[in-house]
């Protein structure tokens, strides 16, 4: 049996046929084709986080009298602001149709009249008075401390690191604040808590 | 007729190449618009491993599975290898208590050779036995981010020895590990176990984590049930310091240190006139290693990128038949440049390897002190055929070893999404599992045997010719989710080996049995695996894995290695599975089970292993958010089972118990 199958075997060089054939043939499609990449771009944490609040607010529906009327929205980050980090980018760009308008300070009461507020974790130690201040506002709270639903009272904790998010969201305290969250958002949480 | 599979591969891609060069839409160029990312891809699972950069499994062109945090800390394995049960397609099996045989895809072993393992883009490899020492390798479980696994070949861009996967464990950035945990516990074999880790911002744009460890395991069994001579402890510490000096660039300093003793015995074979020829000498072993590395990335316009990383590595092991020290250092570059269709990557590397044996009466090497230089450079292309929807890699390795001599290692890969939820993908792989200088050089007593009334020595000898063993591979797989969150992921592949490692006795002689090491058998193997995972419900997740594997070898006439043949054919469960259920019973109760079985290993040594089927268990309730408590039953299905036998270095190997422990984990 064994040797049968010795003697069958396909010598070396045409063995190595079907392998050289792909990739020449894989050479040829790519001389022959035409298109741009659309890659994903690898992308810091702070881009990630950034991202993902600016996408948010499409999810999100704030009651009539919380926007403001010049068809702009807010998004308020409790930290500190250095140059080039990943919100200034957000600046001056359309969601939804709604210019984009970024503040950063480390004073929470600079942020009033924002419809978002990131509270970067270096912020930690302030968030419950933060959040406090805020009360019943509509002003959707994103956060990523450790506590930030279950201790500080936020609405969306995120997590990130390595290039991935995951976030959980308190759904009656957004509405406690007016906010309407759509199911799709809700589908993407880790959790949700009622 | 062996052969039908890749030609059938072969035809599949140019099938799905003549649908790619149909002509395509011309995209706008990516700017660094972060409002226009989906949300669904900021949230979707990434992987490193398959192309150097981050990528979604969704788009990855390779049999991926990725172990979560979630997963490690649900499941209650309480050490790497473990957690490794649950992929598909790997052979996960405990010889002993401190020692464990884990391959991809088959020829499994304590030195398994065919499969490279990486911590944080430092390889765990030891060169000097070919395998990898999985007992020491270990860190605070809870900062493990994830464990990504490729089974195939991925020497295109790891290099050498990526011949049958690709596992690389992935550690939290300092970053976003923020305060401290200390976790403990104890129990029937996890005698018992302490992490401490704390993390601490030191600016706004620099984070420093410290940890130490230290564990204690018990006695498996023999097989009459007496507890065997394997109990070991283990003691470790490290840190990871990770900063954006600018909003361009990240640097990382980490590096670990661990010690530990080993009980383990020797199956030792003398030339005693009398038998018994075989004495079992129960030894303690002492380990220790440590490493450093530092790693720079610069993102530059776009997704370009530069990095460069450095590491040194240090182990030692005063074993009884071979005492060996070893040190390493490693420097590779890559950098990222995105043109019109074409992502590409490539990169160069050096890495200076050395290690030092002693010389036993068992084991003899004509050269102990070895230095091996080795110089590589690749070279990855992702060439977007249609966007979105059809895409090539092509890449390739080159490697110029002072051992191994030079070898090439190309991929061609095609991935096809002709809507967002299904994925097909397939490659054409070569790998290389380079040659060492023991292979050269190696003289072990490895038995006695008595044909005639007189003991006479079987010796494993080295061969100045042998040649590094290869591998031609076809993969080909398909993934796909569907709406309430369940997904399934298809792999299959068919390889065809060259070289491998066997042994041949070139002159029968009565006084002894030399026989050398050989490249004398080929051989192919095919196979499918298949994971699923589904939640159904807010409170149910359920993940479950399949592998079917097959293996023919073929001995060339300078061989008659029943031995060995039967091992590469046979030292894989032709059947193996796993699933998982995780219950979140309450906000603050949570169940999970483990059941996973195999079938029957034919042939370790001409040895035969049944199947087991077994269950872990955990019960985690966390009565405050910065605590939980968790109670662990694992192997609970039978007293004791045998997963494997060692191979080559003959340790006495023993079975896996069932055990319970009990672990209390307080965040600060």
């Amino acid at each position: 049996m064994l040797k049968t199958r010795n003697n069958t075997g396909i010598s070396r060089p045409y063995r190595q046929i079907p392998f050289v054939l792909t990739l020449l043939l894989m050479f040829m499609a790519v001389m022959f084709s035409n298109s741009h990449a659309t890659v994903l771009p690898s992308m810091t944490d702070g881009q990630i986080k950034a991202a993902f609040v600016s996408n948010v607010i499409r999810y999100v529906t704030w009651p009539a009298n919380a926007t403001a009327a010049d068809n702009e929205i807010c998004i308020g980050v409790l930290g500190r602001s250095t140059p080039g980090n990943a919100w200034q980018s957000l600046n001056g760009r359309a969601v939804n149709g709604k210019k984009l308008r970024l503040r950063i300070s480390t004073d929470i009461q600079d942020l009033d009249n924002c419809q978002v507020v990131f509270i970067d974790t270096s912020e930690r130690k302030s968030t419950v008075r933060a959040i406090s201040h805020l009360g019943n506002d509509p002003v959707l709270t994103i956060g990523d401390s450790e506590g930030f639903i279950s201790h500080d009272g936020g609405m969306i904790k995120v997590v990130s690191g390595g290039g991935r998010l995951s976030f959980s969201i308190s759904l009656r305290r957004a509405r406690n604040a007016g906010l309407t969250i759509s199911s799709h958002l809700l589908k993407l949480a880790t959790e949700v808590y009622q | 007729m062996a052969y039908q599979p890749v030609q059938l591969l072969t035809l599949f891609c140019i099938c799905a190449l003549i649908s790619g060069v149909a002509p395509s839409a011309l995209a706008t160029e990516p700017d660094n618009d972060l409002t226009a990312i989906p949300l669904e891809s900021l949230i979707d699972l990434k992987v490193t491993s398959v192309s150097k950069k981050s990528q979604l499994v969704n788009d990855a062109a390779a049999a991926v599975f990725v172990i979560t945090q979630e997963d490690i800390r649900r499941s209650g394995v309480t050490s790497i290898p473990d957690a490794l049960r649950m992929v598909p397609g790997l052979q996960v099996a405990r010889i002993d208590s401190s020692k464990w045989a884990i391959s991809a895809r088959g020829f499994n072993g304590r030195f398994a050779n065919k499969l490279l393992v990486l911590m944080d883009g430092r390889s765990l490899y030891t060169p000097f036995f070919l395998g990898v020492y999985w007992e020491v390798q270990d860190t605070a479980l809870e900062d493990i981010e994830r464990i990504e696994v490729i089974r195939g070949p991925g020497a295109a861009l790891w290099g050498s020895n990526a011949v049958n996967g690709v596992i690389n464990i992935i550690t939290k950035s300092a970053n976003d590990t923020t305060g401290g945990f200390i976790s403990s516990g104890g129990g029937s074999y996890e005698k018992v176990f302490a992490t401490a880790r704390y993390s601490s911002r030191l600016s706004d744009s620099t984070s420093l984590r410290l940890y130490t460890k230290h564990l204690e395991r018990g006695r498996f069994s023999d097989s009459s049930g007496n507890a065997a001579n394997d109990a070991w402890e283990m003691t470790r510490g490290g840190f990871r310091l990770d900063s954006h000096p600018s909003s361009r660039d990240t640097i990382t300093l980490q590096g670990d240190y661990y010690r530990g003793g080993i009980n383990e015995t020797y199956r030792i074979y003398n030339l005693n006139p009398t038998p018994p020829n075989v004495s079992d000498i129960p030894s303690n072993s002492s380990v220790s290693g440590g490493n450093l590395l530092t790693r720079w990335q610069r993102s530059l316009a776009g997704s370009d990128s530069l990095s460069l990383q450095i590491y040194y590595d240090h182990s030692e092991r005063d074993m009884h038949v071979a005492p060996q020290k070893f040190n390493m250092v490693d420097m590779d570059l890559h950098h990222r440049a995105g043109f019109g269709r074409h992502d590409l990557i490539w990169g160069a590397g050096y890495r200076y390897s050395q290690y030092r044996t002693t010389n036993t009466p068992i084991l003899t090497f004509d050269r102990t002190d070895v230095v091996n230089n080795l110089f590589s450079a690749f070279i990855h292309d992702e060439i977007t055929l249609m966007p979105d929807t059809l895409l090539l890699v092509l890449g390739s390795r080159f490697e110029q070893s002072s051992v191994a001599g030079f070898d090439v290692q190309p991929t061609g890969r095609l991935i096809w999404k002709p809507d967002p939820l299904h994925t097909f993908w397939t490659a054409v792989s070569r790998a290389v599992r380079a040659k060492t200088r023991g292979e050269e050089d190696i003289h072990y007593f490895y038995r006695t045997v008595v044909p005639a009334g007189q003991p006479i020595p079987v010796t494993i000898h080295g061969n100045r010719q042998f040649k590094s063993e290869e591998v031609l591979s076809c993969e080909a797989g398909y993934r796909t989710e569907f709406a309430n969150r369940a997904s399934i992921d298809i792999a299959t592949y068919y390889n065809d080996y060259r070289n491998l490692r066997v042994l041949s006795v070139p002159t029968p002689s009565v006084t002894g049995i030399d026989s050398y090491l050989v490249n004398a058998m080929r051989g192919h193997s095919y196979g499918a695996e298949l994971a699923f995972d589904w939640t159904p419900l807010e409170w149910l997740r359920l993940q479950a894995a399949y592998s079917y594997e097959r293996f023919a070898m073929v001995l060339d006439r300078t061989s008659t290695d029943a031995i060995n043949k039967g091992n590469a054919e046979g030292d894989t469960p032709r059947h193996q599975f796993s699933i998982r259920s995780g219950f979140n019973l309450t906000r603050r109760l949570s169940l999970d089970l483990w059941l996973r079985g195999t079938n029957t290993i034919d042939s370790i040594d001409g040895i035969s292993i049944p199947g087991y089927t077994t269950l872990d268990a955990r019960l985690a309730w966390n009565p405050h958010r910065s605590l939980e408590l968790s109670l662990v039953g694992q192997n609970l299905l039978d007293n004791r089972h045998q997963e494997f036998i060692p191979e080559y270095i003959n340790t006495l190997p023993s079975e896996v118990v069932r055990s319970i422990y009990g672990k209390v984990t307080w965040k600060f």
